[in-house]
């Protein structure tokens, strides 16, 4: 499948003249962040693709009444948000669901858990890649004679040759 | 908390009938991501990706609907 860099917004605009091509990119684009939200949320498999294949059948049933200042990020946000508490409603019903909400869900639930969406965001530090990082960039020490490597091989004696070749010509 | 109270708070979530700290509490918890180590390998997530998409395209038919038009180096060949 080609791939392209089209904005949004031209993504969108192809969307409401039924162009396919634009479709599939829009689902290359966001299916996996969405998919992977929806695992970690749900924790079946099952439940992440069906929700992802809803909302992407829903935007191309509803295509032609976008509205003018559509975000399709806003969009897909707000979707699987509410799909996600809606697999969540049903998954709790569910019998053969049960181990999995009782381990999973219902424990992220718990204020501890909760106080985690309260504080910033944070890039987790790794420390064996923190240590080879600065190791790779900073430690290492240059050899002595660094500069001989962007110089050409010619020293003194091979240039006086040189002009002197040069000169006897004359 | 118990699987009964988490039926009643999500089914009154989705109602929109829930309490401001009920609708928080389900939004925090929607904001809450762990720190996912489980990525899949790229044949993994290609065959997803085409595996979701067949699922749409059998679903709303839009092949049948709106074909894509034949590439360029198609019709050349097709004209020889």
């Amino acid at each position: 499948m080609s791939r392209n860099f089209t904005p949004e917004q031209t993504l969108i605009d192809q969307l409401l003249v039924d162009d396919t091509s634009a479709f599939e990119e829009i689902h290359h684009r966001y299916f996996y962040p969405l998919f992977s939200y929806c695992f970690d949320k749900t924790g079946s498999p099952e439940a992440a693709k069906q929700i992802v294949r809803d909302i992407f059948i829903s935007l191309w049933e509803k295509r032609h009444t976008l509205p003018v200042n559509f975000s399709l990020s806003l969009h897909l946000y707000t979707e699987v948000r509410r799909s996600v508490v809606k697999s969540i409603n049903t998954q709790v019903t569910d019998e053969n669901e049960i181990p999995v909400t009782a381990t999973k869900v219902i424990p992220g639930f718990s204020v501890d858990q909760l106080q985690k969406a309260r504080r910033p965001v944070e890039q987790p530090i790794y420390a064996d890649n923190m240590a080879t990082l600065r190791s790779s960039l900073f430690m290492q020490k240059q050899p002595d004679n660094w500069w001989s490597h962007y110089l050409p091989s010619i020293d003194v004696k091979m240039i006086r040759y040189a002009f002197q070749k040069a000169f006897n010509l004359f | 908390m118990t699987a009964e109270t988490l039926i009643q708070k999500t089914g009154r979530y989705l109602r929109g009938e829930s309490t401001p700290a009920e609708a928080r509490q389900i939004q925090n918890w929607l904001s809450c991501t762990t720190d996912n180590n489980r990525q899949l390998t790229a044949e993994e997530r290609s065959m997803l990706e085409l595996e979701i998409l067949a699922e749409v395209q059998a679903h709303t038919a839009y092949p049948l609907f709106h074909p894509k038009p034949e590439p360029w180096w198609k019709k050349i060949t097709a004209f020889f």
